[in-house]
């Protein structure tokens, strides 16, 4: 067999006036396999198609065997080109297809094949999308031709048809070299011999999958992360790591992260209407739709760490690099209401479109001005948030967010509708508008409806770095170990004006903390800042703390500010009671939890309190995969658990200044046996106004 | 050209004149109302309105097919050439066939 070599270098190429080829370098020679990636957009088609000949350019040179071949010269005689969207005539039966198309020796062959056999007297429109394209590229393969230039042969066909066209071209690549181009990456590079990424207009080599991620191609961790999934071992090539879709994945068992309506108040993360309190500290998105995602997020906690460290990185992302949406609220109503208004398409012929067009300029009617506005602001918003999307890759942006804007990318391959968004013309034609259209609230509505929820997604990291960036948040880092762990420097409540820091760690070594102190020392606001550290850390938000270390945990569960049920006949002591049975059966279902009372047993007499506080504390002290706190005024007690070592004593200290309690808020080491209660009373003088009522009353009578 | 190639083209050839003659037969009739002579706009349009139109509805509705051709060597100004030379030669066969009823 002769050996030939196909080069292509020196081409320009622009599109919608944005040049989207410029540095370009391709060679393949007989047999051998080179794939070609890229984003939608980067020009994957319009360099095979500038190759073939079917589209010009400013500068373009594709030498054969080192001598340049200009078109038509090279159809039918040294390249074949599947196309994207299919080639085959559509009113022809198949059988008459391959007899019009390849030679006899040819034709015999292909009509034996056992998957197109059966399919000789159909035409190509009852064939499905595999048979469709299997019947293609075999005819292609089957062609006089020295080289096939395959577009998108993968895409939109079902995996064992994927799996015939990588036979296909296995099968004939000892006689012909083959350039392939397309998004299922995992194909391209189990069958390439040879890599290039097209980026920003250049071809640029790839010796290893790695690589792909330093380009933003495909997300960090796809080929090199430990704790994402991996790709089985090529088995064509050594240099890359992936062949198919076998991944394998970490098993890991994901239970829930529970929290209840009890815990969301103690925390005051809610009230009515989404303002106020700590979901208000975070809610300053620009949007309807960011709003709702937030607070479906906020109450949502998760103990997935995947899902955590990739949600805290995204907005450490926008924390760090200041990255403005620039898309606002009354864009993204527009879109709404343009996408749910029950009004007729843009009439879709080119006629039609104009008269329609013509007619409205004229007179205009309601439903035409409503079309238009929807229509142009979607494609400006899409233009912007492709824009952002540049600029977020340019800056390197997370595993998350690449993986997000991947995915957006893939979402829209009409090329017609990415030549209208890449375009900078603000003016659309009245076939453009038509195409958007008939794009935006039919063929693509899904895929808008997800391409605006990541513009949500993305309203909520900014908002929620814009919080960080504001209250002085951190963002929490999470410990992969088996035993519980929270390490706190800094910790704050961010609803205080002017809060008071304090450092606090607790782990399974000593995994209850008792707290003590006076009243009003700041034991339960300690405890609701702690609380949040918490169930933030489970968002992926950053934390109201200078800096945190944690543990994940099964749940979170708080009885701070627990009152009486009288709906349901429960007392106040009844409710703490079956709170804190509950919490003994979720710890018996061997969840790990963070549990956190404030006052435990405030709603019965001191002896029942103290005895009963004894002994829960003890009991609990000894279910080392979960952390208590624990604030109580009985220290009584104290003395008596000071044996268990799992227990550790910390206070909030108060000083008397001329009559008048202070305090430093700072949490320390020990037990507080002040007492303060009778002084703040009295300070109030409530004693003295009841007095006063009293013999006022006797007067009277 | 080889053989092949005039089947591909005489292919496409039949693609066009799919769309040609009803568009040409409706555009005699027309002119047939308008007081021509029906063979005569027939033949007319077959060479000229109807075969652009053909050509266009081809261009808007299957344009991708051209590839079909351009695989086998066959360049979309040579399909158009060839294709409206063959509906010349048609509606010159009809013109004598018409001079010689008359």
């Amino acid at each position: 067999m002769n050996t030939h070599v196909l080069e292509a270098d020196s081409i320009i190429a622009t599109l919608g006036g944005k040049k989207i080829l410029s540095d370009v370098y391709l060679r393949c020679q007989s047999g051998e396999v080179v794939g070609v990636l890229g984003r939608n957009g980067a020009g994957k088609s319009t360099l095979l198609q500038l190759i073939f000949g079917t589209l010009s350019s400013e500068d373009r040179s594709v030498r054969i065997d080192g001598e340049v071949v200009h078109p038509p010269h090279l159809q039918g005689k040294w390249i074949a080109y599947l196309p994207q969207n299919g080639f085959l005539p559509s009113n022809i039966p198949i059988g008459k297809i391959i007899g019009l198309y390849v030679d006899a020796e040819s034709r015999k062959k292909i009509v034996a094949d056992p998957r197109v056999r059966p399919h000789l007297k159909k035409k190509i429109r009852e064939l499905s999308g595999g048979e469709l394209r299997y019947l293609e590229i075999l005819l292609l393969v089957n062609l006089k031709v020295k080289f096939v230039l395959l577009d998108e042969p993968f895409s939109g066909i079902e995996p064992i048809y994927q799996d015939r066209v990588m036979d296909l071209i296995n099968e004939y690549r000892r006689e012909k070299g083959f350039v392939v181009t397309d998004h299922v990456y995992r194909k391209i590079i189990g069958i390439s011999d040879k890599l290039l990424l097209i980026s920003q207009g250049k071809t640029i080599p790839i010796s290893k999958p790695e690589q792909l991620e330093q380009f933003s191609y495909v997300p960090r961790g796809t080929f090199s992360g430990s704790v994402l999934p991996k790709f089985a071992q090529g088995d064509r090539l050594n240099f890359l790591s992936v062949a198919g879709d076998e991944v394998e994945t970490i098993e890991e068992a994901v239970v829930p992260f529970e929290v209840d309506k009890q815990t969301w108040k103690d925390l005051d993360l809610f009230d009515q209407g989404r303002k106020g309190l700590v979901f208000g500290l975070f809610n300053n998105v620009k949007t309807v739709g960011g709003g709702d995602r937030l607070e479906q997020l906020f109450k949502s906690p998760a103990n997935d760490l995947q899902v955590l460290e990739e949600r805290r990185d995204a907005i450490r992302f926008f924390y760090s690099n200041g990255i403005d949406l620039n898309i606002g609220r009354q864009q993204m109503d527009t879109i709404e209401h343009y996408l749910n208004a029950s009004i007729p398409l843009y009439p879709d012929t080119r006629m039609d479109a104009l008269v329609y067009n013509l007619r409205n300029k004229l007179k205009q009617t309601n439903n035409h001005y409503l079309v238009t506005i929807g229509i142009q602001t979607t494609v400006s918003t899409l233009r912007q948030f492709f824009r952002l999307a540049d600029e977020l890759r340019a800056k390197g942006c997370p595993y998350h967010l690449a993986s997000m804007l991947l995915n957006i990318d893939e979402l829209i391959p009409d090329r017609k509708i990415r030549e209208i968004l890449s375009s900078s013309n603000a003016e659309l034609s009245a076939m453009d508008m038509s195409r958007c259209d008939h794009y935006f609230r039919r063929r693509g509505r899904e895929q808008l409806r997800r391409i605006m929820d990541t513009i949500y997604e993305f309203d909520v990291y900014q908002a929620v770095a814009g919080a960080a960036q504001k209250h002085s948040l951190s963002f929490p880092e999470y410990i992969r170990r088996p035993l519980p762990l929270i390490q706190l420097r800094g910790l704050f409540h961010p609803l205080l004006a002017s809060p008071v820091s304090n450092d606090y760690s607790i782990d399974n070594d000593s995994n209850l903390c008792f707290i003590s102190g006076a009243n009003m020392s700041g034991k339960s606001t300690f405890l609701k800042a702690f609380g949040l550290c918490v169930y933030l850390s489970h968002l992926g938000f950053p934390v109201p703390a200078a800096y945190m270390e944690t543990t994940l945990f099964n749940g979170l569960i708080t009885t701070i500010n627990l009152s009486d049920n009288i709906s349901q006949g429960y007392s106040h002591f009844y409710n703490e009671v079956r709170r804190v049975k509950d919490v003994a059966l979720k710890i018996k279902e061997k969840k790990r939890l963070v549990v956190l009372f404030d006052e435990l047993f405030r709603g019965t007499n001191v002896k029942d309190a103290s005895d009963a506080s004894l002994q829960v504390i003890d009991a609990l002290s000894r279910v080392r995969n979960s952390l208590f706190v624990i604030s109580t005024h009985i220290v009584e007690i104290a003395e008596q658990l000071s044996e268990n070592k799992n227990i550790f004593f910390n206070c909030f200290e108060s000083t008397m200044e001329a009559g008048v309690p202070w305090y430093n808020y700072k949490i320390r080491e020990g037990i507080s046996n002040e007492r303060v209660g009778m002084l703040i009373i009295r300070n109030e003088q409530i004693i003295e106004i009841l007095k006063e009522v009293g013999s006022q009353e006797r007067y009277i009578s | 050209m080889n053989a092949r190639q005039f089947s591909l083209l005489f292919n496409y050839h039949l693609e066009i004149q799919s769309i040609n003659i009803p568009f040409s037969f409706l555009a005699a009739l027309v002119g047939y109302a308008t007081g021509w002579n029906f063979l005569t706009s027939f033949i007319v349009s077959l060479v000229t309105g109807g075969y652009f139109l053909a050509s266009y509805f081809f261009e808007r509705r299957r344009k991708h097919e051209y590839y079909f051709y351009y695989n086998k060597g066959l360049t979309r100004t040579g399909l158009i050439a060839y294709s409206w030379l063959l509906a010349g030669l048609l509606a010159f066969l009809i013109a004598i066939v018409k001079s010689i009823i008359r």
